[in-house]
């Protein structure tokens, strides 16, 4: 209920900080206001976009109050998906300005006679664009992560500023004092969430290192790092929950990754936490081996609401694709040392028996917990005598115990697993509120 | 987080938003398209633009004796009027 509480508060809060622009423009409508309905309701787009696109920084900035309440994975695609609308409504302005006939085709050009103000204002909207085509493009492009983040902070920070300048230069309702003040508030907003981010953040972490105590080879490419604190008590976290791993000299480098915690979620304080990382590229496949003993690591964390700490259940069903085992190991992990008795399924996906990662640790688990596990590979070898293919409606329907609407469902794994997921459990008569799905692609 | 239910709750929000700038664009000045006089379209310059004409602003301001620009004309200057206000003399 608490959760539901901050949850309902923090999304009250957006709803409420996008809007009020809008309500205080309509309070105070200045002299010289238009009397077209087209050019006040691009006016109207244009606020409502600019306070989305200040606030979208916010959402991704690891808030731990509002992570907590709806998961990182679910802000970063609610990000997502209000910067489109924000672009979106940042290029109808022009459009809705020009086909009220108030505007001649010419203030769209970037020529010196176009007043400045407004050219920013076509430099805003392009720069959106670009902003958008390269999001939408990087993973075809093969754009870096850490390039391609570079370049997405550069041009949200340039488009918040062209968009103030011409905003504060011809927004007729910027004439009013109030919206002025609320203008510079909520750039203010961002300045302040930026500087939390990027400098506050990390020069707690900085007082906070962790080191390497282990690196070693698991089936699928995997390697498992164990990290240890460093002059400080570490942390606990809810078994299923992730942390921002840096391996830069500083918590300042850029280059960050989420990684679930596969280990014991119930550490003691100064506990070693371990990170089980596929090589999925650069960083993974070339990093993260030649991680050393000894070798300094930057921790930010815990993070996340994929957790059976949080979902009461008489029984839990896991549903695992690949690396995406690793939040569930934790999970079991941590219920045996537990003694938790509660009836556990965990169905695992891979591509071949030698990618199931983690398999000889969570059988060691299975003598300590009432955990059936069931195994579902690709492409089996001959000798293979379980599961294969996918998981799909008829092998759940196989293994599902009867009791299972009392049951938690937790699901992580590729994107194609996770889709399929969100559409077959349903049919299966599980309910919504029992479905419980992390993303770990989300960057 | 259910990644349907994001993808909803994202439609349903920008549909909230859309329609709070419709009703924000009724709310402040209640003139549909159809009804948008001819006067919205830029004004037309009635005199040459030369000679004592040649700074807008001079006449163009509070207490200038023509008539003030509006509030988003504030910071332009007098080169940049042309640009959106055809003249309706071939003036020098």
């Amino acid at each position: 209920m608490k959760l539901l509480m901050r949850g309902v508060f923090w999304f009250g809060l957006y709803v409420f900080l996008v809007t009020f622009p809008l309500v205080v423009a309509a309070v105070v409508v200045p002299r010289g206001g238009s009397v077209s309905f087209l050019v006040n309701l691009a006016d109207g787009l244009g606020y409502l976009a600019l306070a989305m696109m200040a606030l979208e920084l916010a959402l991704v900035s690891r808030m731990d109050q509002a992570s907590g309440a709806f998961g990182q994975d679910a802000l970063l695609q609610f990000h997502r998906g209000m910067g489109l609308g924000a672009v979106a409504m940042v290029l109808l302005h022009p459009l809705l300005l020009l086909s009220s006939r108030a505007y001649p085709m010419a203030v769209l050009g970037l020529g010196a006679a176009v007043p400045l103000p407004i050219r920013l204002g076509t430099f805003a909207a392009l720069t959106a664009l670009l902003l958008v085509l390269t999001s939408l493009l990087r993973k075809r492009c093969k754009v870096s992560y850490e390039a391609w983040r570079l370049l997405h902070g550069l041009f949200a920070v340039g488009i918040l500023v062209l968009v103030a300048c011409h905003v504060f230069g011809v927004g007729r309702f910027q004439a009013a004092l109030p919206m002025r003040i609320l203008g510079i508030g909520y750039l203010a907003l961002f300045i302040g969430v930026f500087l939390r981010y990027r400098l506050v953040r990390p020069l707690l972490l900085w007082r906070r290192p962790w080191e390497v105590v282990e690196n070693r080879a698991e089936l699928g490419g995997a390697r498992t790092i164990r990290v240890r604190p460093v002059g400080h008590g570490g942390f606990a976290f809810q078994p299923g929950q992730f942390a921002w791993v840096n391996l830069g000299r500083t918590p300042f480098h850029l280059e960050q990754h989420p990684i679930s915690m596969s280990s014991n979620g119930d550490v003691a304080p100064g506990g070693d936490l371990a990170f089980t990382i596929r090589a999925l590229g650069d960083w993974s496949g070339e990093a993260v081996p030649k991680l050393c003993t000894g070798q300094r690591v930057w921790l930010d964390g815990p993070y996340g609401t994929f957790s059976m700490d949080r979902e009461e259940g008489a029984g839990y069903v896991f549903i695992a694709g690949g690396v995406g085992i690793t939040p569930v190991a934790s999970m079991l992990e941590t219920m045996a040392s537990r003694g938790d008795s509660r009836p556990v399924v965990l169905f695992y996906g891979a591509r071949t028996a030698e990618d199931l990662t983690l398999r000889a640790g969570l059988e060691a688990l299975a003598p300590r917990l009432d955990l059936k596990i069931v195994y579902v590979i690709e492409h089996p070898a001959p000798a293979w005598t379980g599961e294969h293919g996918f998981i799909n409606t008829d092998l759940l329907r196989r293994h599902l115990p009867k009791n299972v609407v009392h049951f938690q469902f937790f699901v992580c794994g590729p994107p194609v697993l996770m889709d399929l997921m969100e559409v077959v459990l349903p049919v299966l008569g599980v309910p919504a509120d029992r479905l419980h799905a992390e993303r770990f692609d989300m960057v | 987080m259910n990644h349907r239910i994001v993808s909803g709750v994202i439609s349903l929000l920008l549909l909230l938003f859309v329609t709070a700038a419709l009703v924000f664009a009724v709310s402040v000045r209640p003139l549909w398209l159809s009804e948008v006089p001819i006067s919205t379209r830029p004004a037309q310059i009635p005199h040459e633009q030369g000679g004592a004409y040649a700074s807008c602003r001079s006449c163009h301001r509070k207490g200038g004796g023509a008539v003030a620009p509006p509030a988003t004309h504030r910071q332009l200057q007098s080169r940049t009027c042309t640009s959106c206000h055809p003249s309706t003399r071939q003036g020098t």
